[in-house]
């Protein structure tokens, strides 16, 4: 998952030689790769636990909850977990808050007008009718896809998820279909969720052939040279650019 | 003259004499037959006996009865003749179609009037009340459900007893064995998504995953007093079903009960849910169908491009 990120700082490593094989541009600093540790964490806790639940007539299903010695404790792990995920959309929203503050207005990982066209070109590309993926920037399409689903999914599921864990609360203040509605949207939202990142997300950072077994960059937060060329080519030219003495487009206003 | 009239009045008293000695024979026998079933094995010398039973013409197994079992049964010690109270010698051999348990429309009917009712008056009390009660003794529907139906008859075991028909564990397949039936359901206007709404639910989800303490059909509709839910004497009737969720669930308001029925969310039924259903189906199938496909294509060119590269 991707977040809202600051510029890589890149560390230039002072008076290095000409070559720059060793070279590695900062991706995700430390709030934003613990940020992310919240989340998967969670979100490989919570579909652990919520779909014995959910699928509680499987065999298999029983046998996990009775091995987690019954279904109140893996009930409540579920919670417990549902609330490490309000943690992290909490730090993750007081990040963005307090980075805005110290005028950081860099380059988000929203849907942007380029994007579309990336698209186009990169389906173009996956049908063969281009040689060239197109030049990513920072954040391509997919990976925009991805955080603009993890925003949207935490928010239903942490607001649907509480609707379950207090009805008799949530029916005194608002009508009962809100109830109703609330786990008809958390059934589905958890299966959306769990396909997209299973399917998408795990085949770009861990299946897909340049970064199989797995991408390292959610723990060091860092690419190599060679990785920023082969997946954000553009990003590089701008940071390439920004280094040559004169010009460059400095986005951190401090 | 005299003679014929004294002739007529030895007659007469013969006569009398006669029938009131064949009618005395046939009490004392009545008497002798049945205090000689006090000990049920006397019954269950032939009854038990299933060659027997068959031998003597009878089609169904109702006849007869697993003594074994029988003698677990919580009614053991009570033998036959507490439940069969008029078995008579005449009539038992061949069954008397003026026999009351025949004569009755609905024999079961007879034989909870005579051998239930004695015992269980608050319970036969409350059925005949409830909705199954009014159907059953009242309108004579063959349909309705009997205390046989849910109880057995021969082997009854106590509510406690997991192998009991009553037992929490085995009560929605009980219950379901009707309100599950599409005969049924059409012909009293049943509610239809019974059997599919509790196997959604949570509380059977928690049963499945072997929670101790699950509510099952009778907890929260009663076990003989059982009326339709428009009924005001309904424990979940909309007025009342908040105070029947709050005893598990504090706090529970009245839109607590409205958000948990057995109104299924379907085409016919609460449609609006069955839209944000179906649109939330629609978008797995919008966004996962050509993610699938974006992966898998990105998968075979960059393959094809690093071959190339290798080679």
């Amino acid at each position: 998952m991707l977040k809202r990120g600051r510029p890589a700082a890149v560390r230039v490593q002072a008076h290095a030689p000409t070559s720059r094989a060793g070279r590695t541009y900062e991706r995700f600093n430390i709030h934003q790769r613990v940020q992310h540790f919240l989340l998967a964490f969670s979100f490989l806790g919570l579909v652990a636990t919520g779909l014995p639940m959910r699928f509680s007539e499987l065999a298999i299903s029983q046998r996990f909850v009775a091995l987690l010695s019954g279904v109140t404790v893996v009930g409540n792990i579920h919670r417990a977990l549902g609330v490490m995920m309000i943690a992290a959309a909490v730090y993750h929203i007081g990040y963005l808050i307090v980075m805005y503050r110290r005028g950081y207005r860099g380059t988000p990982a929203l849907f942007s007008r380029t994007d579309w066209p990336e698209f186009i070109a990169d389906v173009k590309y996956c049908l063969g009718l281009v040689r060239q993926r197109p030049r990513f920037a920072r954040y391509s399409w997919y990976e925009k896809f991805d955080y603009f689903g993890a925003a949207v999914g935490v928010l239903l599921m942490v607001g649907t998820g509480l609707i379950m864990w207090f009805p008799e609360l949530v029916t005194r203040l608002l009508p009962g279909w809100v109830v109703t509605t609330a786990v008809i949207v958390h059934d589905y939202e958890a299966c959306l969720a769990l396909l997209a990142i299973f399917i998408g997300h795990f085949y770009w950072v861990h299946l897909h052939p340049d970064v199989y077994p797995m991408s390292m960059v959610w723990l060091t937060g860092r690419l190599s040279e060679e990785e920023m060329a082969r997946h954000h080519p553009r990003e590089l030219a701008e940071w390439q650019n920004r280094e040559r003495p004169v010009g460059g487009n400095d986005e951190v206003r401090r | 003259m005299r003679g014929h009239v004294t002739l007529g009045l030895v007659f007469t008293l013969l006569v009398g004499v006669a029938s009131a000695q064949v009618e005395d024979v046939a009490q004392s026998g009545n008497q002798r037959f049945i205090s000689e079933l006090q000990g049920e094995e006397t019954c269950l010398a032939c009854h038990s006996d299933v060659y027997l039973a068959r031998a003597n013409g009878v089609k169904d197994s109702s006849l007869w009865l697993d003594e074994t079992l029988f003698h677990e049964s919580a009614h053991a010690d009570l033998g036959c003749v507490a439940c069969h109270p008029n078995i008579d010698p005449a009539g038992h051999q061949l069954i008397r179609e003026d026999h009351p348990w025949f004569t009755d429309r609905v024999p079961s009917v007879a034989i909870a009037k005579q051998a239930c009712l004695d015992c269980h008056e608050k319970e036969y009390e409350d059925y005949h009340e409830s909705i199954h009660g009014v159907n059953r003794l009242e309108k004579h529907e063959l349909a309705a459900a009997f205390c046989t139906d849910c109880h057995g008859f021969h082997y009854i075991l106590p509510a406690s007893d997991e192998r009991s028909w009553t037992h929490k564990s085995n009560i929605p397949a009980m219950c379901l064995k009707c309100h599950a039936e599409r005969g049924l359901k059409q012909r009293f206007g049943l509610t239809k998504y019974v059997a599919e709404t509790f196997q959604e639910s949570f509380h059977k989800k928690r049963a499945e995953l072997g929670a101790a303490e699950v509510p099952v059909c009778s907890t929260c509709h009663g076990h003989h007093a059982i009326f339709p839910r428009d009924d005001t004497r309904s424990t979940v009737h909309p007025g009342k079903v908040a105070v029947m969720c709050g005893e598990c669930h504090e706090g529970a308001a009245q839109g607590f009960g409205e958000a948990f029925t057995h109104t299924r969310v379907s085409t016919t039924e609460m449609r609006w849910f069955y839209f944000v259903k179906q649109a939330h189906m629609w978008l797995i199938v919008v966004v996962i169908g050509p993610l699938g496909a974006i992966v898998l294509c990105n998968a075979g060119r960059t393959l094809r491009a690093r071959r190339k590269r290798n080679a």
